[in-house]
């Protein structure tokens, strides 16, 4: 894992990223040295016990939070040195976000929420992509109706949709499927699958299900704050042998 | 059950601050006025009681006139009893006194003082018995010939002046130089309740209030071990007819009670913009209630889950209610005292410099402040919780306490009834005239349009939305989509700011429509050129008729006709009359002369304006009796009647009755018609000169002086902006607490929108515009109420000659801009929180 990363090909990555929370006694290492990147392209599953540090993580080379030192970066963008505002513009501009659950604002319609990154950017996006992206969203006529009147799962197609809608860097996903049930996750997870083959997008999830595992490209298995594996191909079995291993 | 109440008041601590911040301006309001009028009318007891201390038996006359208002003028007495008291046994010492108007001119040639619009200016004779004297020298010496003149402390400091200054008084007879010899205090006090008081021997006083050979009043002092009483007993037998003998002790509480009456008109006028801000802080308390048990729901559905009875739910509200409204009146009495002292301290800086006895905060005002702020916010609580505990627990423990339900049919049928039904009310009891229904139609309106507000919100939201959405993006789009989720919200936040604004609406049409009907009225009615004006309006101020005189005998003068304002009893009632030369007036000023020609007004005859006609049930050729302070019964002819109030009032007499009547003769105004071929420059520079003795006057052309007519309102619609405006700051509070919930509830959404590229920025906007949407949603439904308000008072009037409805569109428009900034600044807080929240803390 000390290879030299080469920025050219990665949407994202992390040097050495450290993360600690409180002080003292209460001093809890979340982040304990974590070098990481992420391909374009590529879909990456992020593994590991609760408390292993993978939301953090996320959290973290998404722009949300900030390290205690290292470093991370989208594309070629240093985020330590972002201010606040930068940060915001670089997450509206270069990150999708996909969270497990309240990912959309209720007062506006499926469509408003997708093209809601490009509306606070004042900008019109590329018009053609954002129609493609609604088509495979299938939700045909509603995407003119609000949250409410959509199912648990035509709501997360929206969240993808949206995470999508301005070709961002990359793609995070916290947990994107947890509340919904087996059959609707599979959809929602093969959508996310075909946005990365056939749009060549690249996504990084966060999860603790095999079976959501099983469809990335690359699984990376994180225990007490560091990367102790990664597996390539997954299946749900070699992921759930993996995690019995690790103890979860 | 009383232990969770207070968890969740500990738990909701910072919700419940603003509406705690709602029942203190509310109460603090109500205390301030109480405690101020308390404190004034302890301090005037407490300077009456010493002042009559030494006083055994006062000796008046017992004719008096009263009009209204606490307004009361009393005769005067022959100086020839003042030897028969001095005579009678147990007498110890009796000292005649005059009184009357005597304004002092200050070192820069400004009268001080205007007793038309403020404190009197009092002119009195000085006694050289010290026991009997209310005032006391601190400097120099006391008046003892012509010439000579005291001054109060205030009013020698205000003046410029000093001991050994020459000072000019503008007393009933004219202007006159005096030597200041010496300072006075009243009591402890630098003046005698802001007014100026001017001190001269007797004689002197006698010939300035054109009383020679009469006084107002005479103090007694007894013999030791003679009682008040008996002192009175044995004065009154030698006491003629008209003249009255009183015991100290009386003339104390009289004079007490004259001033209890002035304060209570004070008192009505706070108490009611105290009313007012109560009512709005009720409608504050109510919304902040509303939301916080919204946003309770599936707490309270838990606890009757787990099998709390409705009666517990609700009690727990209440509880709650109680401890707010408790804490929130305990706090608001102390902002009272800071309020009052405010109040004495906004005075003393008009000049005003009442007695200072320390601030009185009865038991009665902290149990009424108590009793009101607890009772507003238990009511205000009450509709809530019982529509709270009505929820079935597992539909509230489904149901989102973000999205709230359609509003019903029934509500706009209500609402729209109310506003209807509140309307005519207004109109009827403006006709009748009962203020109470009138008032209470006021209130059905407000009320109804809080009803009917969450059915109509969501449209008028999206309307007046629509040219920010589409000038500020998404901000501005969701701005619009937050006031319009919620409508019930939106028009309870905003009902405050309606209140406050449909009072300066309808205020503002009212002064800008009677503004233009006295300019029109004044304008049509009026011929002259030129005007002299005393600015006062009233016994007591004015000019001598002898400036009338010069000003006639100027070559460009060809008419000058004056007016001048008594008091006399008619038909029993007190009232104002006004007195005229019917040879010229006519040829100045057009009354309507519905019957009867000018010459019918004569020494033994009497105008008076149509609607008082009517009232009275008189006409042409029945009589009228009016007393006036000579105590004479005069019977006289109706000769004429008129339909114009503004320059002959309710009734004219001649000034020759008048002059017969003994009473103190000043001009209010003079109208003057100037000769062929003489500039109107000319003699104003020429009646200016003449007019340098008086400078309470002012000289104006005719258009000045029309314009100038309805300047007067702009002063008290100075005060009645200043007093609403307390309204203005309780509705900013209530949309800063509304817009707090909000974010409060909206913490995820907020998070979600800064995690997908949202900057703070745009968070602040987005939470600005929707408080400017929700304010101008406010403002708009003042605006409409309070047009209505102004055109029913108008149209109440419209026989007393107001005429005209104007709207001024300015000043409304600025009330609209100002309902904006309101909105702005109370976002300010609440949007700098919801900027600075942490995203993961909000989404997590």
């Amino acid at each position: 894992m000390t290879e030299t990363i080469v920025s050219s090909t990665l949407a994202a990555r992390a040097e050495t990223a450290i993360k600690i929370y409180g002080h003292g006694d209460t001093e809890v290492h979340a982040l304990r040295g974590v070098t990481v990147g992420f391909e374009r392209g590529q879909f990456t599953a992020i593994m590991g016990p609760s408390g292993s540090g993978k939301s953090t993580l996320m959290h973290c080379m998404a722009g949300l939070d900030r390290l205690t030192s290292g470093e991370t970066y989208i594309g070629d963008t240093t985020l330590s040195q972002l201010s606040d505002k930068n940060l915001t513009l670089l997450r509206r501009e270069k990150v999708g976000f996909i969270f497990q659950s309240y990912n959309l604002i209720p007062t506006l319609t499926a469509k408003e929420n997708i093209t809601l990154p490009l509306d606070l950017a004042g900008s019109d996006g590329d018009q053609a992509w954002i129609d493609e992206v609604i088509t495979t969203t299938g939700l045909g006529d509603r995407v003119s109706h609000r949250p409410n009147e959509l199912s648990g799962g035509q709501q997360q197609r929206v969240a993808v949709a949206r995470a999508l809608a301005s070709r961002p860097e990359i793609i995070f996903g916290d947990e994107p499927t947890g509340n919904l049930d087996s059959r609707t996750s599979a959809e929602i997870l093969d959508f996310m699958r075909r946005a990365v083959r056939e749009l060549g997008q690249t996504i990084v999830m966060v999860t603790h299900d095999p079976v959501s595992a099983s469809y990335s490209d690359r699984v990376l298995f994180l225990t007490d704050g560091q990367i102790v594996d990664e597996m390539s191909n997954p299946t749900p079995e070699t992921v759930f042998d993996k995690m019995k291993t690790l103890g979860d | 059950m009383i232990k969770t109440t207070l968890k969740s008041i500990r738990g909701h601590l910072g919700r419940l601050v603003a509406t705690a911040a709602a029942v203190i301006l509310g109460i603090s309001f109500l205390a301030g006025t109480l405690i101020f009028t308390d404190s004034v009318q302890k301090a005037f007891d407490d300077l009456f009681a010493t002042v009559f201390e030494t006083t055994d038996a006062q000796i008046r006359s017992t004719e008096t006139i009263n009009a209204g208002f606490g307004f009361e003028v009393r005769g005067r007495i022959s100086e020839t009893v003042l030897a028969d008291v001095r005579a009678v046994e147990g007498v110890a010492a009796a000292e005649g006194f005059v009184q009357g108007t005597a304004t002092v001119i200050d070192s820069q040639g400004d009268p001080i003082g205007n007793p038309g619009q403020g404190p009197p200016t009092f002119g009195f004779s000085w006694s050289d018995d010290a026991e009997l004297n209310q005032f006391t020298i601190s400097q120099g010496r006391s008046p003892a010939g012509p010439g000579e003149v005291v001054l109060d402390a205030n009013t020698t400091e205000v003046g410029g002046y000093a001991v050994g200054d020459s000072v000019t008084v503008l007393a009933t007879s004219g202007s006159e130089s005096f030597e200041l010899v010496g300072v006075a205090k009243f009591g402890e006090s630098n003046s005698l309740g802001g007014a100026t008081t001017a001190l001269f021997e007797l004689r002197v006083a006698q010939r300035l209030m054109e009383a020679e050979g009469q006084l107002d009043a005479v103090s007694v002092r007894g013999e030791v071990g003679v009682s008040q009483q008996a002192l009175v007993d044995a004065i009154s037998p030698v006491l003629g007819d008209g003249v009255e003998a009183i015991t100290g002790a009386e003339a104390t509480a009289d004079s007490q009670d004259q001033i209890a009456t002035a304060l209570t008109f004070i008192n009505v006028f706070l108490l009611a913009f105290a009313g007012i801000a109560l009512f709005v802080s009720a409608f504050v308390i109510y919304n902040t209630f509303a939301i916080l048990i919204a946003q309770r729901t599936q707490e309270l559905a838990l606890l009757r889950a787990i099998g709390a009875s409705r009666l517990q739910v609700v009690g727990s509200v209440f509880l709650e209610a109680l401890i707010v409204g408790l804490v929130g009146s305990a706090l608001g009495v102390l902002f009272g005292v800071l309020l009052s002292n405010g109040l004495s301290a906004m005075l003393d800086a008009f000049g005003v410099d009442l007695p200072s006895g320390g601030l009185v905060v009865g038991s009665s005002t902290i149990l009424v402040s108590l009793i009101v702020g607890t009772m507003v916010t238990l009511v205000s609580a009450v509709f809530p919780a019982v529509s709270a505990s009505r929820i079935a627990p597992l539909e509230a423990m489904r149901q989102s306490a973000a999205e709230a339900p359609k509003p019903s049919k029934a509500r706009l049928a209500i609402g729209a009834g109310m506003v209807v039904l509140g309307g005519i009310a207004l109109l009827v009891g403006l006709l009748q005239p009962r203020l109470d229904l009138a008032g209470g139609g006021v209130a059905a309106m407000f009320i109804g349009v809080f009803v009917l507000g969450p059915a109509i919100a969501r449209p008028v939201a999206r309307l007046l939305g629509a040219p920010i959405a589409r000038t500020r993006g998404v901000t501005g789009k969701m701005a619009r989509e937050n006031a319009m989720r919620n409508p019930k919200r939106t028009a309870r936040t905003a009902a405050a700011l309606t209140i406050g604004v449909a009072l300066v609406a309808g205020v503002t049409v009212l002064a800008s429509s009677l503004a233009t009907s006295i300019e029109d009225v004044v304008g049509q009615q009026f011929v002259g050129d030129v005007v002299i004006d005393s600015g006062s309006f009233g016994p007591g101020g004015g000019f001598s008729p002898d400036l009338t005189r010069q000003i006639g005998e100027l070559d460009q003068v060809e008419t000058v006709a004056s007016l001048r304002v008594g008091l006399a009893e008619i038909n029993g009632d007190g009232d104002f009359i006004v007195i005229v030369d019917p040879a010229v007036v006519f040829e100045l000023v057009d009354p309507g002369l519905l019957e009867g020609q000018p010459a019918d007004l004569t020494e033994t005859s009497i105008f008076l304006l149509d609607t008082k006609a009517d009232a009275l049930g008189v006409g042409l050729g029945d009589t009228l009796s009016l007393r006036f302070l000579d105590g004479v019964i005069r019977t006289l002819a109706v000769a004429g009647v008129y339909e114009e109030q503004a320059f002959f009032g309710n009734y004219t007499i001649s000034q020759g009755l008048y002059e017969s009547t003994g009473a103190e003769q000043l001009e209010f105004v003079a109208y003057v018609q100037l000769a062929d071929g003489a500039s109107v420059s000319d003699a104003t520079r020429a009646i200016d000169e003449r007019a340098a003795a008086y400078p309470n006057v002012t000289v104006q052309d005719r258009q000045e002086y029309i314009e100038s007519q309805s300047a007067q309102l702009d002063q008290m619609l100075g005060l009645i902006y200043g007093l609403l405006g307390l309204a203005l700051i309780i509705a900013a509070f209530g949309i800063a607490n509304t817009l707090r919930l909000s974010v409060i509830e909206r913490t995820r959404e907020i998070g979600l929108m800064r995690a997908v590229g949202m900057t703070r920025g745009q968070v602040r906007s987005t939470i600005r515009w929707e408080a400017v949407i929700t304010s101008l949603f406010g403002a708009l439904l003042g605006i409409v109420l309070g047009l209505f308000f102004g055109y029913a008072i108008i149209y109440a009037l419209r026989d007393q000659g107001v005429s005209s409805f104007s709207v001024p569109v300015v000043p409304l428009a600025v009330v609209v801009l100002l309902a904006a900034v309101i909105g702005v600044l109370s976002s300010l807080l609440p949007a700098r929180r919801a900027a600075k929240q942490n995203i993961l803390d909000a989404i997590g």
